[in-house]
C-alpha cells in the first residue's frame, strides 16, 4: 500500500503515512479496534493495539519525552547575538523545539501510543557540570513576523526587556517545560507556544515569565498527566548566563 | 526482766538517715532524666535535618543515656557514697572497651562525619577503595555498594571515610574520551571529519561543551584520533558504547583502514631466501 505523507496534526484513520523518516502503519483489528505500528527502513520501532477505539490522533508534545526523559529544561539558542541598549524593548518570534505524540482517543480520554523524535533531538549543557541544568537544545533565527509552521518545532513570540542600566547581548532563552502550554492547528504543521517575556536583570541574568497565548484559533494540548502543568506558573530564572 | 526503755535503739538506723540528702539526690536524678529525656528531642529534631533518622535516633538515645548516667552519679555523690573506686572501674572498662571496640567507635564517627560532609549519598554511582557501583545506603557502621555485577559490598564506613571516593553521578554531565587509531596511510582529516558528523548526530552528545575531535598522537602502528564530548552523567555509559559502534562503522563505511599493531623488523645481515622448485623437492 502506498505511503500518504502527513500533512499535518489532527486525526488519522486506517492507512500508510510517512512522517519524517518513519512510516506510520494503522490497520483494522477484527473490528474490534485498530493495531499501530511505526518503522524506519523496515524496523518495527513502536507497535500496539488499540481496542475499543478508532480514533488516533497525531499531536504536538513538550520535548522531553523522546528519546529518553532526561530534562524538564528547554534551551533555546538564538542564531545570532540581539544587543538590547538600556531600558530597551523587543520582541521577535522564534522556534522551539517539539515532539511529536500519537494519541489514541475514547470521547474525551485519551492514551498515549506513540512519542516520535521532531527535529533532530539534540541536548545541551547550560551551566557547569556540578551546578547546570541539562535541556533540551534548539538553535532558532530570529523571526519579524511568524515563521512557516514546520514539523518538530512550534513558535512563540518573545518579549525581551532589557531593565539594566547598560547595553546586555541576549542570545539564549531557557524554558521549563512544565509552564509551556502547547497549541496546535489540525491539517498543518503549525504549532505555538504561549508569548515568553524575557526580563534581564542583569549582563548575566534574566528570567523568563509565561505570558498570553497569542496563537488564536488554535486547539489546546490535551496534557498527558505526567506533563500536566501545575496551576502556578513560575518564572524560569537564568543564573548561568544570557 | 525485759528492759522496754529504748525501743526504738533497733532502729537507730532510721533516726540516723539525712532525708534531706536523699531528697536532694533524688530531686537530682528526676531532673536529670527530664533534662536528659529534653536533651534527647531537642538533639533528634537537629540531627533529623542533617543524617537519616536512625542515625538520629541513635545518636540521641546515646545523649539521654550519657547524661542520665552523670546525673545519677552526681545523686549518688550528694548522698556520700564515695564513687572513687566507680569511677576508676569505670576508667578501666573505659580503657578496655577503648581498645576492644576502636574499629566499632572509628566506624561510628567515620559514619558521622560522612553524614556531616555528604561526599556520597544513596543512588549515587561512586567507586570507593576500588569497588564501583551504586550507593544503596550509608548506616552508622558501614556503607553498602551494589556493584555494577550486582553484588553487594559492604565498606567499613572507617575505609570510606579514608579512601579516595570517586563520585561519578554527582555532577549533571560527565566528559567521554574515545581513541580512535586510522592507518597512517588513510586521510586524517577526512577521519575527523567522518568522526565529527557521528558525534553531532547523536543526540546524547551535548551541544554546550562543545566536543572535540583531533589527532592526539603518531603512535607506533597508527594515527590517533581523540574524541572528547560531554554527555548527561545518566547517559555516559550508553552512549559510550553507542558512539564507539557508530564510530566504528563509520569509519569502515568510508573506506578507513583501523590497523592492528605491527612490527617492521629489520635483519642485520642480509637474508638469503631460497626457494626450492618442485623437482627439488622431489
Amino acid at each position: 500500500m502506498e505511503a500518504f505523507k502527513l500533512k499535518g496534526y489532527g486525526r488519522i484513520g486506517v492507512g500508510r503515512y510517512k512522517l519524517l523518516n518513519y512510516t506510520i502503519e494503522i490497520t483494522d483489528f477484527n473490528g474490534e479496534g485498530i493495531k499501530y505500528a511505526r518503522s524506519e527502513n523496515g524496523s518495527i520501532l513502536a507497535d500496539s493495539l488499540v481496542i475499543g477505539s478508532h480514533d488516533v490522533v497525531i499531536v504536538p508534545i513538550y520535548p522531553v519525552l523522546v528519546p529518553k526523559r532526561i530534562t524538564e529544561y528547554v534551551l533555546v539558542e538564538l542564531d545570532r547575538k540581539v544587543n538590547i541598549a538600556p531600558r530597551a524593548e523587543t520582541g521577535f518570534y522564534v522556534q522551539i523545539p517539539i515532539d511529536i505524540a500519537v494519541y489514541a482517543y475514547k470521547d474525551r480520554d485519551f492514551t498515549i501510543l506513540d512519542l516520535i523524535p521532531g527535529y533532530n533531538p539534540k541536548y545541551t549543557l547550560y551551566g557547569s557540570p556540578n551546578e547546570g541544568i541539562i535541556a533540551r537544545y534548539i538553535k532558532t533565527s530570529i523571526y519579524n513576523d511568524e515563521p512557516k509552521p514546520e514539523v518538530g518545532k512550534a513558535i512563540s513570540l518573545v518579549r525581551v526587556h532589557n531593565k539594566t542600566r547598560e547595553w546586555v547581548t541576549l542570545t539564549k532563552i531557557l524554558l521549563h517545560s512544565g509552564n509551556l502550554r502547547l497549541y496546535y492547528e489540525e491539517g498543518s504543521w503549525r504549532a505555538c507556544v504561549q508569548e515568553l517575556n524575557v526580563t534581564i536583570d542583569s549582563k548575566s541574568t534574566a528570567s523568563v515569565a509565561y505570558g498570553e497565548v497569542t496563537c488564536k484559533g488554535m486547539k489546546a494540548l490535551d496534557d498527558p498527566p505526567s506533563l500536566r502543568p501545575s496551576r502556578i506558573v513560575y518564572k524560569t530564572n537564568m543564573l548561568w548566563g544570557i | 526482766m525485759v528492759d522496754f526503755g529504748d525501743v526504738t535503739g533497733g532502729f537507730s538506723w532510721f533516726t540516723n538517715i539525712n532525708w534531706l540528702q536523699i531528697f536532694i539526690a533524688i530531686v537530682i536524678f528526676i531532673l536529670g532524666v527530664f533534662i536528659a529525656y529534653v536533651a534527647r528531642k531537642l538533639f533528634y529534631r537537629a540531627l533529623i535535618k542533617f543524617v537519616p533518622k536512625t542515625v538520629a535516633h541513635n545518636t540521641a538515645r546515646i545523649i539521654y543515656y550519657a547524661l542520665v548516667i552523670i546525673f545519677a552519679i552526681s545523686a549518688l555523690g550528694t548522698l556520700g557514697i564515695d564513687l572513687t573506686a566507680l569511677i576508676i572501674a569505670g576508667g578501666i572498662i573505659g580503657i578496655i572497651l577503648g581498645f576492644a571496640l576502636q574499629s566499632v567507635t572509628a566506624n561510628l564517627v567515620s559514619g558521622l562525619f560522612l553524614y556531616w560532609e555528604r561526599p556520597l549519598k544513596p543512588g549515587d554511582v561512586v567507586e570507593v577503595d576500588g569497588h564501583a557501583g551504586v550507593v544503596l545506603d550509608i548506616s552508622i557502621m558501614s556503607t553498602k555498594i551494589r556493584g555494577f555485577d550486582g553484588v553487594l559490598i559492604r565498606v567499613p564506613n572507617e575505609k570510606v571515610f579514608s579512601a579516595v571516593i570517586k563520585n561519578i553521578g554527582a555532577n549533571v554531565a560527565r566528559r567521554l574520551e574515545l581513541a580512535i587509531g586510522i592507518a597512517y596511510k588513510e586521510d586524517a582529516e577526512k577521519a575527523v571529519d567522518v568522526i565529527t558528523k557521528v558525534v553531532n548526530e547523536h543526540p546524547f552528545v551535548l551541544v554546550h561543551p562543545e566536543p572535540e575531535v583531533f589527532v592526539s598522537n603518531l603512535g607506533n602502528s597508527s594515527v590517533d584520533i581523540t574524541v572528547r564530548v560531554w554527555t548527561p552523567t545518566s547517559e555516559w555509559m550508553n552512549v559510550r558504547k553507542d558512539l564507539l559502534w557508530k564510530i566504528k562503522k563509520a569509519i569502515t563505511e568510508a573506506g578507513i583502514e583501523i590497523p592492528f599493531p605491527q612490527s617492521d623488523v629489520w635483519f642485520r645481515s642480509p637474508l638469503e631466501v631460497r626457494v626450492k622448485s618442485d623437482n627439488e623437492e622431489n
